[in-house]
C-alpha cells in the first residue's frame, strides 16, 4: 500500500464532475483512499504489457 | 460435537435428513420446525438471516410429507432445511442485496434458477441470508442489517459476502446454503466459518434471478459441512439454463459419483509465488498441512497472479459502477456507508484500464491453462489470515507490509475467480484456533478432481467442519 497514487480530494471532486457525480465533503477522504487504491491496481495492470494479438473480444461460434 | 447439537439436529448432514425423510422416520416438517427453533435460539446472537421464511416453509414441508405418503418420489434432498443469500430471487420476497435502496422494491414473482432446482430436489428454504451491499465485500459488517457474527469467536466476522450463508451453516442453523462469488465471496467466509464451499466453474450454475455485482466474475454456488453434502447441493444446480446468457451448454457431470474414487492418478500441485506471500505463518502452514496429506510435492507457479488480483479489482469495479451510477448520482446517502466510499471510488476508474485488464484476462488465462497441463489440482491458502475482529482498523500489517485489513481477504482468492476456475475452499481446523481454508482449483470444468480430492481430505480427517454449538445467545 506504500507506493499507492496520491490522490487529493480536489482530484475526487474533478474526476466526479466528468460522470455527473457529486461526493459529498464528508465522503471524500475515504473516496480518495478507495480511488488509490483502484488507481494502483489500474497502473500494475496497465504497465503490463501485451501483444496486440491480445483480444478482450468474445468469441462467437457457430 | 455435542450432545445439544446432536439432540437437536444441529450436526446433522443433508445426506442423513433426507435419508431420514425419504424412508419416512423423520417428516419433513419436524425437520423443518427443528431448524426453524435452532434459528429462533441462537440466530439473534448471529445475525445470519434477513429474513426467515417461518409459516412458508413448515406449510411447504408438510406438502412435501404429503407427497412421500403418497408415494411420489421427493428429491435427492428431500427435506432438507437451506437458506440463501439475500441476493437470490425467492418468490414473495424481496431481494434486498444488503442495500437499503433494494428493500424498497418489491417481491420477486419468481425463484432464481439455483434455488427453485434445490427446492425441486426437495429441500426445504427456511430464509434468506445478511450480507455486504451489493456483495461488495469481504466482511458482512452491513451497517442497515448489522454484521454477521463468526460461530467460531462473535466478536469476529463471518467473511462475507455471503457471511450470512456460511455463518448459518457453521453453525448449525441450516446444513446447506447457497452464495455467491465474484471475487471470493463464497471462499472467503467458508474459511472463516471452517466449513465447505464451492465456486464452480464460470457458467457451470445459472445466475438467472441473482442480482449481479461485476458480471464478468460472478459465480453461484453452495456451502456445506460435509464433500458429500455439497456435491448433493452442487448436483441439484449446475447445468444448462436458457434463462442465463452465460450459463454454458455444457451438460451437468454429477460429482457426488467422484467421492468414492480416491485420488490415485490426480497430479497435485502446491501453487507458490505470489500464493506463498504476504499470508499469516498460519494460513501457510494451513496449505502445507493439506499438501503433506496429498503427498504434493511439486509447486507451480501461476505467472502474473498479483496482476490478475489488480485486474480483477479493476473490472469488477467498472461492473459495478455501470450497475449503481445512477442511484449513487440520485441517493449516494441512501448506501451503507461501509460501502459508499468505495463504489462511489469505482465511477472514477480511468476506461482504458478496463479494456487493458479485460485483455489481460484473456492473456493470463492461457498461460495458466498451460500449467494445467501438467497439474489436475492446485494447492493454495483461501485467506491470509484467519476472521478478524468485526470493526477492525481498515489496515494491518502482514509480513512487514500494510494492507487493507477488508480488501487483502481476497487476495489469494481473486487471481482465481478472475479466469472462472472451480475452486472448492476445505475447512483446517487446528483445536483451539479460529477456522482457516485451503482451496482446491482445477481447470475448467474439472469439478470433479475437487470433490476426489476434498473427499480424500474429509476421510482422512484433514478437512472438517464440525458443527460449532454454543450455548443460546
Amino acid at each position: 500500500m506504500s507506493t499507492l497514487p496520491r490522490v487529493t480530494e480536489a482530484d475526487v471532486d474533478r474526476l466526479a464532475a466528468q460522470v455527473g457525480l457529486r461526493i459529498d465533503p464528508t465522503d471524500r477522504p475515504d473516496v480518495a483512499a478507495a480511488l488509490a487504491v483502484l488507481l494502483g491496481a489500474a497502473q500494475l495492470v496497465m504497465e503490463f504489457p501485451l501483444p496486440e494479438d491480445v483480444h478482450p473480444a468474445p468469441v462467437f461460434r457457430p | 460435537m455435542s450432545d445439544a447439537a446432536m439432540a437437536d439436529g444441529a450436526a446433522m448432514t443433508a445426506e442423513a435428513i433426507a435419508a431420514d425423510v425419504r424412508s419416512r422416520r423423520r417428516s419433513a416438517r419436524d425437520v423443518a420446525a427443528a431448524a426453524l427453533e435452532r434459528i429462533a435460539q441462537r440466530d439473534r446472537g448471529l445475525n445470519c438471516f434477513t429474513l426467515v421464511r417461518r409459516d412458508d416453509a413448515l406449510s411447504e414441508a408438510a406438502k412435501l410429507d404429503a407427497r412421500i405418503a403418497a408415494g411420489a418420489d421427493p428429491g435427492p434432498l428431500a427435506g432438507v432445511p437451506f437458506a440463501a443469500k439475500n441476493l437470490f430471487d425467492v418468490a414473495g420476497v424481496t431481494t434486498v442485496a444488503g442495500a437499503k435502496i433494494e428493500a424498497e422494491g418489491a417481491p420477486a414473482t419468481r425463484d432464481a434458477t439455483a434455488v427453485a432446482a434445490l427446492r425441486r430436489a426437495g429441500a426445504i428454504l427456511v430464509g434468506v441470508t445478511n450480507m455486504d451491499e451489493y456483495a461488495y465485500g469481504f466482511s458482512t459488517e452491513n451497517t442497515h442489517h448489522g454484521p454477521t457474527r463468526n460461530p467460531h469467536d462473535p466478536t469476529r466476522i463471518a467473511g462475507g459476502s455471503s457471511g450470512g450463508s456460511a455463518a448459518a451453516v457453521a453453525a448449525g442453523l441450516v446444513p446447506l446454503s447457497l452464495g455467491t462469488d465474484t471475487n471470493g465471496s463464497i471462499r472467503v467466509p467458508a474459511a472463516l466459518c471452517g466449513i465447505f464451499g464451492l465456486k464452480p466453474t464460470f457458467g457451470r450454475v445459472s445466475r438467472a434471478g441473482v442480482f449481479p455485482l461485476a458480471s464478468s466474475f460472478d459465480h453461484v454456488g453452495p456451502f456445506a459441512r460435509s464433500v458429500a453434502d455439497l456435491a448433493l447441493a452442487f448436483d441439484a444446480i449446475q447445468g444448462p439454463d436458457p434463462t442465463d446468457q452465460v450459463c454454458a451448454e455444457r451438460q451437468a457431470e454429477p460429482c457426488v459419483v467422484e467421492l468414492q474414487r480416491g485420488v490415485a492418478g490426480v497430479r497435485i500441485a502446491v501453487a507458490g509465488g505470489h500464493f506463498s506471500a504476504l499470508a499469516g505463518a498460519e494460513s501457510l502452514d494451513a496449505v502445507a498441512r493439506v499438501a503433506a496429506a496429498l503427498d504434493a510435492t511439486t509447486r507451480v507457479t501461476l505467472p502474473e497472479a498479483h496482476r490478475a488480483r489488480a485486474a480483477a479489482m479493476i473490472i469488477t469495479a467498472v461492473e459495478a459502477a455501470d450497475l449503481h451510477l445512477s442511484d449513487l448520482r440520485m441517493r449516494a446517502k441512501d448506501f451503507d456507508p461501509m460501502t459508499r466510499p468505495r463504489l462511489l471510488a469505482t465511477a472514477l476508474v480511468p476506461a482504458a484500464a478496463y479494456a487493458h485488464a479485460q485483455r489481460f484476462r484473456a492473456w493470463y488465462r492461457a498461460r495458466v491453462a498451460e500449467v494445467f497441463r501438467d497439474v489436475d489440482v492446485l494447492l493454495a491458502p483461501t485467506t491470509p489470515y484467519p476472521a478478524p475482529p468485526i470493526g477492525a482498523p481498515s489496515t494491518t500489517t502482514v509480513d512487514g507490509v500494510l494492507v487493507s485489513t477488508r480488501s487483502h481477504l481476497g487476495v489469494f482468492t481473486q487471481p482465481l475467480s478472475f479466469i472462472g476456475l472451480p475452486v472448492i475452499s476445505v475447512p483446517v481446523v487446528t483445536p483451539g484456533a479460529l477456522p482457516l481454508g485451503v482451496q482446491l482449483v482445477a481447470a475448467p470444468f474439472r469439478e470433479s478432481a475437487l470433490f476426489r480430492v476434498a473427499a480424500k481430505l474429509e476421510a482422512d480427517g484433514v478437512a472438517a467442519a464440525p458443527v460449532v454449538s454454543r450455548p443460546p445467545d
